[in-house]
């Protein structure tokens, strides 16, 4: 060994050395380091879990909103097609009440006429038999001026009695 | 108190007595007596028409009124009855007649 140029206490302590430096860097270097990569692994995993959770609840929040919305637009829409429906159904219920009272007015308009009409009629038909009458007593008084006449005739009412 | 009673008025006795003779009078009296409307005087042969045409006349007093207005015939009043022999009377039933049709 000697001869190959190596000094066997040297290599002794640097082997000890290194068997110590590496004892040394084992305990207080690498297993520290090692803890400190797993942390980072485990917080770098931590974080792609939370990420991936986000991910998830951003899904299904965007999947709850989409549903939503169709829901609501659906809602919506059955909403509007009740309100179409009531308004066709209002506008029919009015048209109808507005038939039935234009009807009415038109048969009271249609009576009021009648009753006018008749009244006219009557009102007519009473001053004609005033007239009628007037003329036939103006006439029979001229006709029946003489004393003799009037005699006559109270003779004849008379005898008509008797029988 | 009845309705009735609630109304009734407190005639004196002795006036209403007085009131029931007086009408009891005027109706005899009217009753006694006949009141003939005519549109002409009246000589004994109308009376005597008179009398056929309404025998139970006969015997009661008359008392005639002329009145031009009747045109011709008469009215005989007794009492509150009346005998409506008169042409304006016929004229005015006619007119009744007319306005009665189509009622």
């Amino acid at each position: 060994m000697e001869n190959l140029g190596i000094d066997v206490k040297l290599l002794l302590a640097q082997m000890l050395n290194f068997i110590l430096f590496f004892l040394l860097v084992k305990k207080y270097i690498a297993k520290p380091f090692l803890r400190f990569i797993d942390d980072e692994k485990k917080k770098e995993k931590e974080r792609s879990d939370a990420a991936d959770n986000l991910q998830r609840q951003t899904a299904a929040l965007t999947e709850e909103e989409q549903a939503f919305k169709e829901k609501t637009a659906a809602e919506v829409k059955k909403r509007l097609d009740e309100a179409k429906k009531d308004g066709k159904q209002i506008r029919a219920d009015m048209l109808i009440a507005t038939q039935k009272e234009v009807e009415e007015l038109k048969a009271k308009a249609h009576l009021q006429l009648e009753q006018e009409r008749r009244k006219m009629e009557q009102t007519m038909k009473e001053r004609m038999v005033d007239l009628s009458m007037a003329l036939v007593t103006r006439s029979l008084k001229d006709v029946l001026a003489d004393e003799n006449i009037q005699k006559k005739v109270t003779d004849k009412i008379l005898k008509n009695v008797a029988n | 108190m009845s309705l009735i009673n609630a109304f009734e008025m407190k005639i004196d006795l002795r006036i209403k007595e007085d009131l029931k003779k007086f009408l009891t009078e005027e109706r005899t009296r009217s009753k006694s007596t006949v009141q003939i409307r005519s549109a002409h005087p009246l000589d004994q042969l109308d009376i005597n028409l008179l009398y056929k045409a309404i025998p139970r006349l006969k015997g009661i007093a008359y008392r005639v009124i002329i009145d031009p207005s009747l045109i011709a015939g008469l009215i005989v009043q007794q009492g509150s009855q009346i005998i409506d022999l008169s042409l304006s009377g016929q004229l005015k039933n006619l007119r009744a007649s007319i306005y009665e049709i189509d009622r």
